[in-house]
């Protein structure tokens, strides 16, 4: 079943068209995991798009590499159902669920050259050699390894691995690929190289993706929808815009953006009773003649930008303001913010309060 | 700092020299006649001749045989039974696994030694005495290969199942395709102490042989020199160098594939 549906994927490729025209969506409805005395995962519900790049993005330990392993079929849920193209995947082995696999240390067999690395699936599931070596030079050519293709990986560098890794996920044809954190080990540069070549890769592919990661701005950068975890639930799931421009709660208000939004006690902003937090984004603010006294404790130049630590009512809150206009003078400094900008959330709760109840200062 | 260096080369070269004497005097004796067993003379002649002696007073080729088979044999049990064990003990769930593992640690903890008069009755009782195949069994499964194998399976990142099994590999073919190579140096490293160990092995042979069909070399010899027939030291000489021989050339021959596996060893 899974061989016929790879030869005419093969097919598409030499065609020059997308190697997953029909790569399947994935649903999880109230899946959890739990390890004796440990709840990784707390019923989850997530829609994973076909043909999209889903990031999982949250703090360490949050749960994200067991949700995958748990889409991959590594884990079995101790609660709740995953279903791929409508079809519920229950006790499904791994190398059944039509899913390729990148992982954090790009697990290489050492003891294999490029190439063989490369084709090792292929040879498990005893891929008539030509085919085998046809497809090798396609994926070798896409991923600019051809030179590399007698080396150990001993002898590659990390961004070259990663590659390599990656070359072993696209050879497999198959439609969806799971990644947990594939550019943790690259130096910053290089990871800002390889995010824009994963996101084209799954683009021209049409893959599912779905990509772990810690890192918010590849999160931003890369992500179709982006599904935001904390302690095993999801926090909050929506495109990069929806979740930086409406965080849910305080803690999706935190930990996307960076700096991150601001959390003011709504009452020193007159913008709302006690009891409720205000955010807002950095860049939102400005210092004006009116509004909310505050006063300015640090400032931090960026080149570009200036980030300017204030004082509001006993709160600290960065202002990014651009750099040319220099660090703001005088006793009496007031704060102002775009109109629609402030979000309320409820202090005790942390969630996010309806947009209406919030009044800009003007 | 010099002299200490100085010092440890003297070492060495000292302990090489005892350890290389008695086989200077095998070598001396062998190849030359008799009459020069206690006198050395560069000029003495050289001979052959007490090898064609040695080889045709004893049924030697038998005892190669033996030897060979007996070696082969348990070398090669060893290795697929540890292969097993070592990857269920490394990766494997299944209850009473700690049990059995701690078993396994007890029998390193014996000298083998120990248990050579309980061997010899679970042989006889299996009707294995003097046999080839009795004088393996004892040590088909071990312990020590066990342990050492498990060390070196349980380096493998888990990652690499992972990589194997999303592309459909089986329990077999993980092993076979991924950790069997992993571990090479294990392999060839045990592989070098197991044939040494049994090649050499003496008393639980004499014990549990007692015929010419079943004999290694080791007893073999010994019954050879021990034989009142006035044999000349010369003779008995050839004969021992004949059955250390072929070890001794293997490991020179190979003793450059086995260092330069350690290395990779290292490296991996
Ligand atoms: N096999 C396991 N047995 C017991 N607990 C586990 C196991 N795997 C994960 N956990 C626990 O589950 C929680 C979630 O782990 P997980 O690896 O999914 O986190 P993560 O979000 O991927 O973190 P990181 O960013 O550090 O990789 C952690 O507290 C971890 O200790
Ligand atoms: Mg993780």
């Amino acid at each position: 079943m899974t061989r016929v549906s790879s030869q005419t994927q093969a097919a598409a490729v030499s065609a020059g068209q997308p190697s997953a025209p029909g790569a399947p969506g994935i649903v999880l409805s109230a899946v959890s995991k739990e390890f004796p005395g440990h709840t990784a995962v707390a019923g989850v519900d997530v829609h994973i798009g076909a043909g999209e790049l889903t990031v999982l993005l949250g703090p360490s330990g949050c749960g994200k590499s067991t949700l995958l392993r748990l889409i991959a079929g590594f884990e079995t849920p101790t609660a709740g159902e995953i279903a791929m193209a409508g079809r519920s995947l229950g006790a499904l082995p791994p190398a059944e669920r039509g899913i390729a696999m990148v992982f954090q240390h790009y697990a290489l067999f050492p003891h294999l050259t490029v190439a063989e690395n490369i084709t090792f699936g292929l040879s498990v599931r005893r891929t008539a050699k030509a085919e085998m070596g046809d497809r090798l030079m396609r994926v070798a050519r896409m991923m600019g390894l051809e030179q590399l293709l007698d080396r150990k990986p001993a002898q590659l560098s990390g961004g070259q691995q990663q590659r390599v890794a990656l070359a072993r996920a696209v050879i497999s044809e198959r439609p969806v690929c799971l990644m947990d954190e594939p550019l943790s080990n690259l130096d910053a540069k290089l990871r800002a190289e390889m995010r824009v070549e994963i996101r084209a890769l799954q683009q021209r592919l049409g893959l599912t993706m779905v990509y772990v990661t810690h890192d918010q701005v590849e999160a931003m950068t890369m992500a179709d929808r982006i599904v935001l975890m904390n302690a095993g639930r999801v926090e909050q799931e929506g495109t990069p815009e929806d979740i930086y421009a409406r965080p849910a709660s305080t803690f999706a208000a935190r930990f996307i953006g960076s700096p991150p939004m601001n959390l003011i006690p709504a009452e020193a902003l007159q913008a709302g009773p006690a009891g409720r937090l205000a955010g807002l984004r950095p860049e939102d603010m400005h210092l004006a003649d009116t509004g909310v006294p505050v006063s300015v404790k640090g400032s931090e130049y960026l080149g570009a930008d200036l980030l300017v630590t204030l004082d509001v009512g006993g709160t600290e809150a960065v202002l990014r303001q651009p750099a040319r206009h220099g660090l703001p003078r005088g006793e009496r400094l007031h704060l102002a913010w775009a109109p629609g900008a402030l979000r309320l959330f409820d202090a005790g709760s942390g969630r996010a309060l309806p947009h209406e109840t919030t009044h800009s200062s003007h | 700092m010099r002299a200490g260096d100085r010092l440890i080369t003297f070492g060495g070269w000292l302990l090489a020299l005892l350890w290389v004497a008695p086989l200077a005097y095998a070598i001396w004796t062998a190849f030359h006649p008799s009459a020069f067993e206690t006198r050395f003379d560069l000029l003495a002649p050289l001979t052959l001749h007490n090898f064609v002696d040695a080889w045709g007073q004893a049924p030697f080729a038998r005892y190669f045989l033996n030897t060979v088979i007996l070696v082969t044999m348990i070398l090669a049990v060893q290795l697929v039974v540890g292969t097993f064990a070592a990857f269920a003990f490394a990766r494997l769930n299944f209850p009473g696994k700690s049990v059995v593992f701690s078993l396994v640690l007890l029998q390193l903890m014996i000298m083998p030694d120990v248990l050579l008069v309980e061997n010899y009755r679970t042989m006889r009782m299996l009707g294995l005495v003097d046999t080839i195949f009795g004088i393996g069994l004892p040590y088909m499964a071990s312990a020590f290969f066990i342990f050492l194998l498990r060390q070196t399976f349980l380096q493998v990142p888990t990652e690499l199942d992972d990589a194997a099994r999303i592309e459909g590999a089986s329990t077999l073919t993980l092993i076979r395709r991924v950790y069997v190579p992993l571990a090479k140096p294990t392999y060839v490293a045990f592989g070098l102490i197991s044939v040494s160990a049994h090649w050499n092995n003496y008393v639980w042979p004499l014990i549990i042989t007692n015929s010419v069909s079943a004999r290694p070399l080791t007893v073999g010899l010994s019954i050879f020199s021990a034989s009142d027939s006035g044999i000349h030291w010369s003779v008995i000489n050839a004969a021992t160098l004949m059955t250390s021989g072929p070890l001794l050339v293997g490991f020179l021959l190979f003793q450059r594939a086995f260092v330069q596996s350690f290395m990779r060893a290292g490296i991996k």
